[in-house]
């Protein structure tokens, strides 16, 4: 292709022609700024909204099915009540997803049923429907390879540790959320101290036996694995894990302190207390309720939960589901619906990603509407920068007026001539694209450097890293370098456009007579 | 004169300029050349003997009449075609790619008819032995703007030689050379016309170089009339 040799040939910087290379610089160092800035911005909030993300799910999962009304007032959910092979008491899900009987009730021993309950939603053939158990298996038939389904209690209760007292919200550990893993916090000295100390008090054990000791009860940055359960410590009590803000509060891992909740009894309802330790610290990002939000093992939250009434909160139990792709969520999502819909379940079901959580959906958004909006101006920008193009291509086919005539004269199409200076154009564009990108990482490697200096300088901290973290995200990012290199090439094909149409009418014998 | 020998026949060619006053050059020329045949157009100086030769060379449009190369009508869609395939033009001020070395403008016309101009290739041999022919073997990688005169005037032959054309338009070829190199262009052209059995149409002023070629017309008037 003799149209790209050209273009190549005349791009390069020649003395003679001092202006078109000079206009041509300008041109590539504007469009190399434009993209620096956008692959900076792009690749710095692409990965806030990724680590945002990861913590949120960290905390939750990345769908989420909760129990509807319909589900709490189902004969299927209030039968247990009235029967004596569920010793009279309402179920939660595992307790359901455990259970022998679909339909617990037995006329013949059982009392009679009361009116407001209401008739049975039965399958095809007769039998109750199990909505629990056949909601999980129509989860687990979803086209996911790394599909994992728990179900989660959420509950409230009060947290003492010495002389603090604080209301959390308790919600249950799952072995297979391996995403809480990234959001540990690293154990300082003081905390291995404070958790050796207190073993002592409670064990009196060895020096050497306690090392190992220390090592079973420790949650905290580089776990490999997560733990099928949170430690569990016969004089300590159970482990929780605390949301960041409770160490800056002057909280310490091995911590002792107690939950209490209130329990009825025969006589009245009393104050029970459970004992706990701290065992780790977790980031749990931008999540509203995260610096009120502990995680502890499940028999525990079950325990505390099953002293509140179910239906104060909709979000107090449901199933987890979890996997990798985030994006993936909504295809799940709608084909969980459609499954669900077809075995008549889905009225008992709130299915929502974890973009339509009530407490993440405004602030998710909010961070999509603004990078949409970044995106709108980055293009408007990119174009301002590529017109530049236009004016270096018009003067650049002045220039090269008696080629464009001798190239005629051999042969050359108007097309190839119109070729040439769009390649010409797009090139200038690509230019700058991969030498803004270039910048970009060598800026994005030292980020961090960057920003503490601009700290110093303005004496206060640049980011707060209550939201952003303790360093901001310096990876270059996928989807901002596609961005960048269709845009500016796109922009800069057209903008060479009208200067490629312009030489490509000029006519031969009109350049070639006036020489 | 039988159709089939005839390589360029141009039909009631007229063409008036509008700007800065009406002026017709050309008012109903009829010319054919036939393969292998050598013309020359003379004329005083502003007869519109250029227009002509730009006009028969497809490279400027008549106001009405038409163009015939071997046998194929001049159309707006096939004239880049023609032009690459069948003609090539000698200028007075040479009219070489400045920033191309020698041998880079002999094989610029086979590149735009997308031929394989590697080293090595059919088409690079020629240009090779083309600038051999007109004695600049050892220029080949010369930049064009380190030549003299005579040297860019036979670049700009074996470049018009490159695709093998048959018609060759020069328009005043030795009009910037000294009396030497005038001479061996002159004897460049015709020796072509000759071994190769190729057609030439040659715009000069020079009496020297129109009585070499078989037949010569003069441009007067807007008419063209064999001298």
């Amino acid at each position: 292709m003799y149209e790209l040799s050209v273009a190549l040939k005349y791009l390069t910087p020649k003395r003679g022609q001092l202006s078109v290379s000079i206009i041509s610089l300008i041109s590539v160092l504007v469009i190399a700024l434009v993209v620096w800035l956008v692959v900076l911005f792009f690749s710095v909030t692409h990965g806030l909204e990724k680590s945002w993300t990861q913590k949120l799910i960290a905390a939750t999962a990345p769908l989420r099915l909760t129990p509807t009304d319909a589900y709490y007032h189902s004969y299927y959910y209030l039968s247990d009540a009235h029967s004596s092979a569920s010793d009279y008491s309402l179920k939660s899900l595992s307790e359901k997803l455990a259970s022998e009987h679909t339909d617990p009730y037995d006329p013949l021993s059982d009392g009679e049923l009361p009116t407001t309950i209401p008739k049975p939603d039965l399958n095809n053939d007769g039998s109750l429907k199990d909505i629990v158990k056949q909601t999980h298996t129509i989860a687990q038939k979803l086209d996911t390879q790394d599909l994992t389904i728990s179900d989660f209690e959420i509950t409230i209760s009060n947290l003492v540790i010495d002389n603090l007292s604080q209301v959390l919200y308790l919600g249950s550990y799952d072995s297979h959320n391996d995403t809480l893993l990234q959001t540990l916090l690293p154990i300082s000295h003081e905390d291995v101290r404070n958790l050796l100390i207190n073993i002592r008090q409670v064990h009196q054990l060895d020096p050497a036996f306690m090392t190992y000791l220390l090592n079973e009860h420790i949650i905290g940055e580089g776990l490999k694995k997560p733990p099928q359960a949170l430690p569990k410590d016969f004089f300590l009590g159970e482990a929780i894990l605390l949301p960041k803000n409770f160490r800056k509060a002057g909280v310490l891992l091995g911590d002792k302190g107690y939950l209490t909740y209130y329990a009825p009894t025969l006589s009245s309802i009393q104050q029970q207390r459970s004992p706990i330790y701290v065992a780790g610290f977790y980031d749990p990002g931008i999540l509203p309720i995260g610096s009120k939000f502990a995680i502890a093992n499940r028999d525990l939250v079950s325990t505390i939960h099953a002293n509140h009434s179910t239906d104060e909160a909709s979000f107090s139990t449901g199933f987890y589901m979890r996997f990798h792709d985030l994006e993936k969520a909504d295809d799940l999502k709608a084909q969980l619906v459609k499954n669900l819909r077809e075995a008549g379940l889905d009225k008992y079901w709130r299915i929502e990603t974890y973009r339509e959580y009530e407490f993440t959906k405004d602030l998710l958004q909010q961070l999509r509407s603004e990078r949409n909006l970044w995106t709108l101006l980055a293009t408007i920008i990119i174009i301002v920068a590529c017109s530049n193009i236009i004016s270096m291509l018009i003067i650049l086919v002045n220039d090269k007026k008696i080629e464009i005539g001798i190239l005629r004269a051999m042969g050359a199409s108007s097309r190839s001539i119109a070729i040439i200076f769009g390649l010409c154009g797009m090139f200038l564009g690509m230019i700058g694209s991969i030498l803004g990108m270039f910048f970009a990482y060598i800026t994005l490697q030292n980020l961090q450097s960057l920003v503490n200096f601009i700290g110093k300088a303005q004496g206060f901290e640049m980011f707060n890293p209550i939201f952003y973290g303790n360093t901001l995200p310096n990876q270059i990012s996928p989807s901002a370098i596609i961005f960048v290199v269709a845009t500016t090439t796109l922009v800069s094909l057209l903008a060479g456009l009208v200067p490629a149409i312009k030489a490509g009418l000029l006519k031969p014998a009109a350049i070639l007579r006036s020489e | 004169m039988k159709e089939e020998n005839i390589i360029l026949k141009a039909t009631r060619l007229r063409k008036t300029f509008h700007s800065p006053k009406k002026t017709t050059v050309l008012s109903g020329v009829d010319l054919q050349v036939k393969r292998g045949e050598s013309v020359a157009i003379t004329g005083r100086s502003g007869q519109g003997k250029s227009t002509l030769l730009y006009i028969l060379g497809t490279l400027e449009d008549p106001c009405s009449g038409t163009i015939e190369i071997d046998g194929k009508t001049v159309l707006t869609q096939n004239r880049s075609e023609i032009r690459n395939q069948h003609l090539a033009f000698i200028f007075q001020n040479f009219h070489l790619l400045e920033d191309y070395t020698a041998l880079e403008n002999v094989l610029m016309p086979a590149k735009i008819a997308r031929r394989n101009t590697s080293k090595g290739s059919e088409a690079f041999r020629r240009g090779c032995e083309l600038l051999e022919t007109v004695g600049l073997s050892e220029r080949l990688h010369y930049h064009t703007k380190l030549l003299s005169g005579g040297e860019k005037q036979r670049v700009a032959i074996a470049r018009a030689l490159c695709n093998d054309p048959d018609i060759l338009f020069a328009d005043e070829p030795s009009g910037n050379l000294d009396k030497q190199s005038a001479k061996q262009i002159h004897q460049l052209l015709i020796d072509f016309s000759k071994r190769s059995n190729k057609s030439v149409v040659i715009v000069t002023h020079d009496p020297e170089l129109a009585g070499l070629c078989d037949t010569r017309y003069e441009l007067s008037n807007g008419s063209l009339g064999i001298v």
